[in-house]
């Protein structure tokens, strides 16, 4: 290495390596699909129970959904795998969208079945505090992946969570709150997922001949 | 470019392919043997020597899994690596400047 251009070459060359090699972080939107439509319909499940006088039935219905989805959760990236889905390699960053995913889903699983345990905290407080936590992790995976309609879902989800603790205020809409929270997961989560979904698609299909799509299971 | 110390140069990075490797991994969080292998362009046993190199000196790690019963080895860059490859980086750098100077 003795001359400016020898050098040159050489970091033009780690350059274009390191261009090539980035996977794209990118959002396949499935799991986003997934949960909203059974949150969705456990919901619509929770108002009709209650208009009927059900009581620890819905708990019990919601074990069955919660359980359901992690079983779907994890089909989905197994079918993934198995059709070649999944790239030889992990994004940077994809951890961490991993973990913010997670970290939202313990805390959500903590308030919607322990939390009620307790006595101290309100069944119809579930999906406010719900609202919030889905507002915190769209929040920072929009921030993580620089995508603005992410991030915009989750200042939505913070308005959303301020509109059904504001409902819940008023006792005899708080079963009506359960619908409204139905409403803002279908306008939420499930139309961005399917959005998101579309553009990962079109993403793959321009990135898959260099092998550099990444797909991210949230 | 006589003022610069050319031992600066780490000899371990400083090789087409293992340049390269490094330039992978400082692009994702973990690759697997295929991955590094199309796009550094390099056949498994060349592959295989540097990797080993590069893992001998603690710039990389290798962790192997089984994925539906295949063994599979992914590659991940340590921080001693990262280090390593920043001051390469730099040093080139500071190579072009000098030159850039006379």
């Amino acid at each position: 290495m003795n001359n400016t251009t020898e050098v040159k070459s050489e970091l033009e060359f780690i350059k274009s390596v390191m261009e090539k090699s980035r996977p794209m972080l990118v959002i396949n939107g499935w799991h986003f699909i997934m949960w909203g439509i059974l949150v969705f319909f456990g919901l619509l499940n929770t108002y009709l129970a209650i208009l009927s006088g059900a009581g620890a039935q819905i708990y019990y219905a919601w074990l069955i959904i919660v359980a359901f989805g992690w079983i779907c959760s994890f089909g989905i990236t197994w079918y993934q795998r198995k059709k070649g889905m999944v790239r030889t390699a992990k994004a940077v960053n994809e951890s961490l969208i991993q973990r913010v995913s997670t970290s939202c889903g313990i805390a959500m699983i903590i308030l919607g079945f322990v939390a009620p345990l307790s006595g101290t905290f309100s069944p119809y407080a579930i999906g406010p505090s719900m609202s919030a936590v889905l507002g915190v992790m769209y929040f920072m995976i929009g921030g993580i992946v620089k995508n603005k309609m992410i991030t915009n879902l989750g200042y939505a989800w913070w308005v959303g969570s301020a509109g059904l603790f504001a409902m819940t205020m008023d006792k005899s809409l708080r079963p009506e709150s359960l619908l409204a929270y139905a409403i803002l997961i279908v306008i939420l989560q499930v139309i961005p997922g399917f959005i998101l979904n579309k553009k990962f698609k079109q993403e793959l299909s321009k990135e898959l001949p260099s092998g550099n799509a990444q797909s991210i299971n949230a | 470019m006589n003022n610069f110390d050319y031992q600066q140069i780490d000899d371990l990075i400083h090789s087409r392919i293992r340049t390269a490797i490094m330039a992978v991994l400082v692009s994702v969080e973990e690759a697997d043997f295929t991955f590094l292998k199309e796009k550094v362009n390099a056949t498994d046993g060349n592959l295989s020597v540097h990797l080993r190199k590069l893992e001998e000196a603690g710039y990389i790690t290798v962790k192997k899994i089984f994925f539906e019963r295949k063994p599979v080895s992914r590659y991940k860059i340590t921080a001693k690596g990262h280090k390593a490859f920043e001051a390469y980086i730099e040093n080139l750098e500071q190579l072009l400047k000098n030159g850039k100077q006379k």
